[in-house]
């Protein structure tokens, strides 16, 4: 069975281009496409998709709140950050809203694809420059339930 | 392959068009960017034009305007002086005379005898020692030819009046033996002889020359003084016991448009129709006439018909030991003054306006022109590159050395991008809040400048307009670019903090300190940006506190009040992340 | 020279526009006398060509022709930049 996977970005161009490489892949399959946070969060509602590549910037509902959302609701719903932000403010807030991966737009389809698949495994994939942040962000988790 | 080569030159040319898009956007070229959705225009340059012309005219003004206002309180100072002076001066001749005059007393009177023709027949020592005679050369001289007598009236009618009345007073001037001229008080009495005839004439003469001349110079005094006194800018005027008019000089007559010859005798609270008529200035007064103590700079503002302000100081004329007979009262207008302070407190005011509507203006410009670049350049180049990678795995071997360093320098594009976004408007202030923002400048600056910077707050629970927030972000980074600049410092705490009051914000070094009154100039360096962190925060109502020694690193405190920090209409339109 | 056609995407009467438009003009009375038509496209009137040619700013100058495409963006005060690209175009048969 195919990965099922909803694209949320607002802009055209990034969804032509994700989705038109997306379906070149024979264990994927794009199964909706959302231009804002509301939106993503009512498509993922309806579809129960596997996986949602997520941008924060969006009118109405920013990426954050939607992924806060989803995340709330169906928590077995793997959620990517594909964002042109490089803070790591962004990642921490990401990560704080459930995400379980987070790439920069200008990645690689090859990165992209390992980032689908891990998630869509169960595991999360964070490009390498935001692994540290993430590290200490579960320590930070960890420590808070210990205490 | 021809297909796949086209394609390349595509990509080549999107990466040029790319960097020619950042070249034109950092030297203010553009005026307008292309998005997905809209337009944004670009007019950063000319709001910054504007702000700096706008600033640097109202600044000139505002010094302009604080130099009249110097010049006119100098003209204040200097006609105050001048009727201290002549005061003074009024004091000194009147002291003077009275020596004179003890000084006549102790004089030796000139004491003569003539007979009917004139001819001198006794001469004492008093006329000796002033007119320079010896008796012996005196004796038979012809005393009015002698002495050069000069007479105020005819000497015939003086002898035919002594003959009748037997006596004459008046008086005379005479020349010394030196030639010098002698006015003397004359009193003449006649002798007669054994018949009843007029033998001779006793004359006894005061020398009052001093007297005369003391006179004179009292009379010049006060000529003097009278005309400074009425060409004086202040209004004088001299009360009595009973706060009556006396005198009053020609300023005083102006300013109340009063005729001089129907103000004396006039009580002073029926002036203008009792505008004058104030409580605490006649307790004042009372207390100067009781005690005889005075007062300055009293102000009282009139408010009848043109409003006027004035400022008034009185003292006792003749001082008894308790209580005066007489106060002179000064009345300063500074109308003129607090006029220009309004308009200097008016042209501040509206400076500030200016500024702050103009920093918005350019603040919001600044977030448009990031969102739009974020939006349309930074959007395409990402998937510029990512598509442009994916060619470069699929393409013929012979291309892939050129894509690659294609991609590297798409790369450094967005690298620029994302820079340049940061530094026009970061947009984690608008997403994630203040302190967020804080965060990221602290580390940005902690990388940068070698320091340690920390943020300490509650997190961002604190509704704040956007105006509020940008505000104080870019009032902490310029902080932190004076602790950079300046304070040497090793550890800065950024620390956030509110209560139901207000809201508030302290940058705090343990740099080497600065010496906090050169904030009270107005000058460029160090205090520059402080100044206009403070105008900018005293302006929506807020406060601004520096706590520094030289040595002891430097605290500011930047406080807002709850009401003006609340997001309102102040806030942009726009996408909320 | 007419075989390119010139099209100078602007914004209005904004003040890098009408330095573009009229540093164009110049160009094209000193370099070409006159011998060129420009078309004039005003992204506030409509933005779709502007789109539809992947002009990202303005004022941007964008020169077509038979296996030419190039865009000089800016007010175009840079004649040099201007001539380059025009020469350029003339090179290509």
């Amino acid at each position: 069975m195919p990965i099922r996977i909803l694209l949320a970005d607002d802009h055209t161009i990034v969804l032509q281009g994700l989705s038109r490489f997306l379906r070149e892949q024979e264990d994927m399959e794009v199964v909706g496409q959302a231009k804002d946070g509301l939106a993503t969060v009512a498509l993922a509602r309806e579809l129960s998709p596997d996986i949602v590549i997520m941008d924060i910037s969006m009118p109405g509902l920013s990426g954050v709140e939607a992924t806060r959302q989803i995340h709330n609701e169906k928590p077995k719903i793997g959620i990517i950050g594909l964002s042109m932000h490089a803070a790591k403010r962004y990642v921490q807030e990401m990560y704080r809203a459930g995400a379980r991966g987070y790439l920069l737009k200008d990645c690689d389809f090859d990165e992209l694809m390992a980032a689908i698949r891990a998630v869509a495994a169960g595991s999360t994939y964070f490009a390498g420059e935001f692994a540290t942040i993430v590290a200490s962000e579960t320590e930070r988790g960890s420590a808070a339930r210990g205490g | 392959m021809t297909a796949e080569k086209l394609t390349y030159e595509e990509m080549e040319a999107k990466l040029g068009e790319a960097q020619e898009i950042l070249h034109a956007l950092r030297h203010h070229e553009v005026d307008a960017i292309v998005g997905d959705r809209d337009i944004a225009l670009v007019r950063l340059q000319e709001v910054e034009e504007a702000l700096h012309k706008a600033k640097a005219e109202l600044e000139e003004r505002v010094v302009e305007r604080t130099a009249e206002l110097a010049k006119v309180n100098r003209q204040l100072q200097e006609t105050l002086q001048s009727q201290k002076r002549i005061q003074q001066q009024g004091e000194r001749s009147a002291r003077e005379s009275r020596e004179h005059a003890e000084l006549l007393d102790l004089a030796h009177d000139m004491i003569f005898v003539h007979d009917m023709d004139g001819r001198i027949v006794f001469w004492n020592r008093g006329a000796e020692l002033t007119y320079g005679w010896k008796r012996e050369e005196a004796i038979g001289q012809l005393s009015h030819e002698l002495l050069k007598t000069e007479f105020a009236e005819p000497l015939l009618r003086i002898t035919a009046r002594i003959i009748k009345e037997g006596w004459w007073e008046g008086e005379l001037v005479r020349t010394t033996r030196a030639g010098r001229q002698v006015t003397v008080a004359a009193r003449w009495a006649l002798r007669r002889d054994a018949e009843g005839r007029p033998a001779a004439i006793l004359e006894i003469d005061h020398d009052i020359t001093a007297r005369k001349q003391a006179e004179r110079e009292m009379t010049e005094a006060w000529r003097f003084a009278e005309s400074i006194i009425d060409t004086m800018q202040e209004a004088l005027v001299v009360l009595d016991a009973q706060l009556r008019i006396i005198s009053a000089n020609r300023s005083f007559h102006e300013t109340f448009g009063v005729d001089p010859q129907q103000i004396v005798g006039q009580s002073l609270p029926t002036l203008g129709s009792g505008l004058w008529a104030d409580s605490a200035l006649y307790h004042r007064l009372r207390e100067v006439l009781m005690a005889g103590g005075s007062f300055e700079g009293f102000e009282i503002e009139c408010n009848g018909g043109e409003p006027k302000a004035f400022v008034l100081s009185a003292r006792p004329i003749r001082p008894p030991a308790h209580g005066a007979e007489r106060i002179l009262l000064v009345i300063q207008d500074v109308t003129l003054c607090k006029r220009q302070q309004r308009v200097i407190e008016a042209d501040k005011e509206q400076l500030g306006s200016l500024t702050e509507e103009l920093l918005m203006i350019e603040e919001r410009q600044r977030r448009q022109i990031a969102q739009a670049l974020h939006d349309s350049v930074g959007q395409s180049l990402a998937f510029s590159k990512r598509e442009l990678n994916l060619l470069r795995q699929r393409g013929p071997e012979e291309v892939r050395g050129r894509l690659q360093e294609v991609c590297a320098q798409l790369d450094d594009a967005i690298k620029h991008t994302r820079d340049l976004t940061f530094e026009l408007s970061p947009s984690t202030l608008y997403t994630l809040g203040l302190q967020t923002a804080l965060e990221e400048l602290a580390e940005q600056f902690a990388e940068s400048e070698g320091f340690h910077c920390q943020v300490e707050g509650p997190g961002d629970g604190i509704p704040l307009s956007e105006q509020v927030r940008s505000l104080l972000y870019r009032a902490v980074r310029e902080l932190l670019v004076n602790v950079a600049k300046h304070a040497e410092a090793r550890n800065v705490r950024i620390i956030l903090d509110h209560d139901e009051q207000g809201f508030r914000i302290a940058v705090q070094d343990d740099g080497k300190g600065f010496d906090i009154s050169i904030l009270k100039g107005r000058g460029k360096g160090r205090g520059f940006g402080m100044l206009s962190v403070r105008e900018r925060l005293v302006h929506i109502g807020g406060a601004f506190a520096v706590e520094s020694e030289q040595g002891q690193g430097t605290k500011v405190t930047m406080t807002i009040p709850i009401d003006c920090g609340q997001p309102s209409s102040w806030g942009f339109e726009g996408r909320s992340t | 020279m007419a075989r390119y056609r010139l099209r100078l995407f602007i914004a209005g009467d904004e003040i890098n526009s009408a330095a573009a438009k009229a540093s164009l003009d110049r160009i094209c009375a000193e370099d070409l006398g006159g011998d060129c038509r420009i078309e004039i496209v005003d992204i506030l009137r409509d933005a779709r060509l502007a789109v539809a040619e992947g002009i990202v700013v303005t004022p941007a100058l964008l020169i077509t022709g038979p296996g030419l495409r190039t865009v000089v963006l800016g007010n175009l005060t840079d004649a040099g930049k201007v001539r380059a690209a025009l020469q350029r175009g003339s090179e290509k048969p």
